[in-house]
């Protein structure tokens, strides 16, 4: 008889510990278009191993200077992507985009082909290796900063990939021009930005096939729900606010919120659940979210 | 003895999990007796699933409803009719969801005499809800929400009386009693005009009529204030251009709050969207001010 109450004890232990009990892997996803491998971290909702339901998977790009585990080690609150992913049942992916690639394919660095990288070789391994929802209806896509500008960027090429897109303080304008930067942060940007997207010579519109802000009739086409946020202190505000005008302008659908706040993680930690929130609906809408 | 003892786990355990896979929200109406108009005015109360058997004290937000509207429309239009129980016991808070009558602005009116919502929403009403249910009776735990005439009433209440809320959101808000920068036909702006005319009489600045009873003619205070503000509104909103300008007013005064546009009309679809953000958004507050866990 002690033996069954201890277990019942045990049991009712188990239950409270293991409300939050995502799992994290890291591993390793192979680039044939760059001849080369790279991290990738995992983050599974405490469901996944318990049912046999195939989950929606959010694709979460980090920023500028960052790397595929930022989310999870540079938020203050350690296991917010882990509770996020909880709460939502929902695999989180957090792929590699490097220091600097801006998730494009690099018309001048072969060794820098992140478009074909993250489309065409994280989501396939994804799908062909864990039970996910195999399709656009079931897959989503978001980032900070330079992530931000990936994820518009990816998703209005290719929107038959997702089912909704959204931007934290997106990097959305490669053309520094309505950046609020520092001589100092300027210069440093432009020789990075220059080893990506080529020289900008003499004209400040060689970027522009490269604006995610001028992609605003591509995102009215494809008609993919849209969710965008941006800090009233952050250095990219005027972009943000310039895609903004220019979605309500062609009248396509998408959220933007203005909240406090500079280029942070005190401001992603805050913006991220939002977007979960967002995705969430129509990932419920879609009929693909594990209850 | 110990046959029992394993039955109560075996109840803890099975009420635990009743308590997570269902939405149970009980719901009580009060009629509540307001002195100052002296008559009787109803609120529903939201109360968690979990409210009889936790003993604790919940944080209150108050649910404002809308011109032409009662106590009964958060209850009864939207699509979802469980969602207000659905977020009571996700985010752990009562609603109270108190009647403003239709066309009373949530101000006390000096010419009308039964139209006295401001002492009714921010004196009679937390009183009773503080004295009737376990709340948080303090700002900390206090928080006032609503839509279209409803979130005018919740940032002017909360503006007012920041020392009662530690939040305050509008959806879809009458930013700006001033009818001349709604998107509405010419008879209908007409119908609030003499509305606000009989509630208020003519208005002293016939340029920006009623500034000093609207959000936007009270940003000075809002900075002054520490009340977290939420607003959105919808891009083919009646009151987008409201909301604009308040937004406007408060980044060029500095004043901290979230602002949202999204896809929407000044329609229930937009409100039954809309209100899961702040509610996310009032969560927030309450966890980084200590009143929930």
């Amino acid at each position: 008889m002690k033996k069954v109450l201890y277990f019942f004890a045990a049991a009712t232990l188990f239950c409270n510990v293991t409300v939050y009990a995502s799992k994290v892997d890291t591993i390793n996803i192979l680039s044939v278009a760059m001849n080369k491998a790279y991290k990738a971290a995992i983050v599974f909702p405490d469901a996944y191993a318990k049912s046999k339901a195939n989950f929606p998977v959010l694709y979460l790009l980090h920023g500028g200077y960052g790397h595929f585990n930022d989310w999870l080690l540079k938020t203050p609150d350690k296991m917010l992507v882990r509770n996020l992913s909880d709460q939502y049942n929902i695999i989180i992916v957090m792929p590699e985009g490097e220091t600097f690639s801006y998730y494009i394919d690099s018309p001048v660095d072969r060794s820098s082909q992140f478009e074909t990288y993250i489309t065409g070789e994280v989501i396939p391994y994804i799908d062909n290796n864990y039970r996910t929802v195999k399709s656009n209806k079931g897959r989503v896509i978001t980032g900070l900063s330079m992530g931000g500008y990936g994820a518009l960027y990816l998703s209005a090429r290719r929107p038959g990939l997702f089912c909704a897109a959204g931007s934290m303080s997106g990097a959305l304008d490669p053309n520094m021009s309505t950046w609020k930067l520092t001589p100092e942060m300027f210069n440093g940007l432009t020789k990075e930005l220059v080893k990506i997207f080529g020289p900008e010579t003499f004209d400040p519109d060689s970027y522009a096939p490269y604006s995610v802000v001028n992609l605003a009739d591509q995102m009215k086409m494809n008609g993919l729900p849209l969710v965008m946020d941006i800090g009233v202190d952050d250095f990219l505000l005027e972009p943000n606010r310039e895609l903004h005008r220019r979605l309500v302008y062609n009248h396509t659908p998408h959220d933007y919120s203005e909240r406090p706040g500079g280029h942070t993680w005190d401001f992603w930690q805050n913006a991220l659940p939002y977007q979960l929130l967002f995705f969430n609906k129509i990932l419920k809408a879609n009929g693909v979210s594990v209850q | 003895m110990m046959k029992s003892f394993i039955k109560y786990m075996l109840a803890g355990i099975f009420a635990l999990s009743l308590y997570s896979s269902s939405f149970a929200a009980r719901v009580d109406t009060l009629d509540i007796q307001s002195q100052s108009m002296n008559k009787i005015v109803k609120a529903p109360i939201i109360l968690p699933d979990n409210y009889q058997s936790s003993g604790k004290n919940y944080p209150v937000i108050y649910l404002l409803h809308g011109g032409q509207g009662s106590y009964k429309d958060w209850l009864s239009k939207l699509k979802d009719k469980a969602l207000l129980q659905k977020l009571v016991d996700m985010y752990q808070v009562i609603i109270v969801t108190p009647d403003g009558s239709p066309t009373g602005y949530y101000f006390d009116s000096p010419l009308v005499k039964d139209s006295q919502y401001e002492t009714f929403i921010s004196k009679e009403l937390v009183q009773k809800i503080d004295e009737t249910y376990r709340t948080i009776k303090d700002k900390k735990g206090r928080i006032i929400c609503g839509l279209s005439m409803g979130g005018h009433g919740a940032m002017y209440l909360a503006t007012k009386h920041p020392d009662l809320y530690c939040a305050a959101g509008s959806m879809s808000g009458v930013m700006d009693l001033n009818t001349a920068l709604w998107k509405v036909p010419a008879d209908f702006a007409k119908s609030r005009d003499k509305n606000f005319d009989r509630l208020l009489g003519p208005p002293k600045d016939t340029a920006s009529p009623y500034r000093e009873y609207s959000a936007v003619g009270m940003v000075d205070q809002m900075k002054a204030n520490d009340v977290k503000l939420i607003f959105d509104c919808g891009f083919d909103d009646i009151m987008i251009e409201p909301n604009r300008e308040l937004h406007k007013l408060l980044l060029a005064n500095g004043t901290p709050h979230d602002y949202i546009e999204r896809p929407g009309k000044h329609e229930w679809p937009y409100w039954e969207n809309a209100v899961a953000y702040q509610f996310l958004f009032f969560h927030k507050v309450l966890l980084a001010n200590g009143s929930l866990q």
